[in-house]
């Protein structure tokens, strides 16, 4: 349901992707389906998608972080007195946060080429470049918050 | 069109570019600095600061962009490493990092030339645009 509600919010904000009249809930339901088609291994294939719901999570929780961010930028800067010391210790948290966000998703990447062989893995990496756009996905989704 | 699903997922550099303040944000603040700075010296002075904002932006988007090759051929590679994602992750943040702190230097600069009522004008409450990268 999460991942159907991400990937709604992805149709809304096809403006400016390159395929923008492609159905995003049918996107996601085709790689699922790749990857069941893909994946040798029915076990495997489980596992591989459980991680990419995993991905979804932590592109939810991103996109939070960002929305949040710019919020608390944009107050921040409204403030003319704000100091160069209270904007760089923000820009130095949001740093640290997402250096942590990072970690997690190259682990999760780490993981799903474990989960699958070279040939597979091809295969469902080029879907994913090809048809997930993720500038939509996460920044897209926060330039409503401006 | 591979841009980079690693580079915008990971890096959170910004919009369609790597920065969270797009060209379109600087010509908005442009004609607000047009509107609410009523002396043409300082609104010279403050759109200088912006000009040099916006090539910043510019220079960083450049950046992010070229990154996108790079992460996208990693993560198509099934034998990459994950420290090679990471290196080219962390060089991508100390740009970005560098990027922000000329920002806010901008930032300072700008305030030069802007009272602070002129600057609740431009950036305050109500006020759709920010430099939101600042």
């Amino acid at each position: 349901m999460k991942q159907l509600a991400l990937l709604l919010l992805l149709a809304t904000l096809a403006s400016g992707c390159s395929k923008p009249n492609l159905d995003p809930a049918k996107l996601r339901a085709d790689e699922t389906a790749l990857v069941q088609a893909t994946v040798a291994d029915p076990a495997r294939a489980e596992k591989l998608l459980a991680l990419l719901d995993e991905r979804d999570r932590l592109i939810d929780e991103t996109t939070g972080m960002l929305r949040q961010y710019r919020r608390e930028m944009q107050a921040l800067n409204a403030d003319y007195d704000a100091s160069r010391e209270i904007i760089i210790e923000m820009i130095d948290y949001y740093n640290r946060d997402r250096a942590e966000k990072q970690l997690r998703f190259i682990e999760l990447i780490k993981q799903m080429k474990a989960t699958t062989s070279a040939a597979e893995w091809e295969v469902i990496a080029e879907f994913q470049l090809d048809n997930f756009n993720p500038r939509q996905l996460i920044y897209g989704r926060v330039t409503g918050a401006l | 069109m591979l841009i980079a699903m690693l580079t915008v997922f990971l890096l959170g550099g910004g919009l369609l570019g790597g920065s969270m303040i797009t060209p379109s944000d600087i010509a908005l603040m442009n004609e607000r600095v047009e509107l609410a700075v009523e002396d043409p010296k300082r609104a010279a002075v403050a759109k200088e600061a912006l000009v040099e904002l916006e090539t910043e932006v510019e220079d960083f988007n450049k950046t992010f962009i070229d990154s996108g090759d790079r992460l996208s051929a990693l993560y198509l590679d099934h034998g990459a490493s994950s420290y090679e994602t990471l290196r080219t992750l962390e060089s991508l943040n100390v740009e970005w990092y560098a990027s922000q702190n000329r920002t806010v230097k901008l930032r300072a600069r700008l305030k030069e030339s802007i009272t602070a009522e002129e600057w609740a004008k431009i950036f305050g409450a109500g006020q759709a645009v920010l430099p939101s990268n600042l």
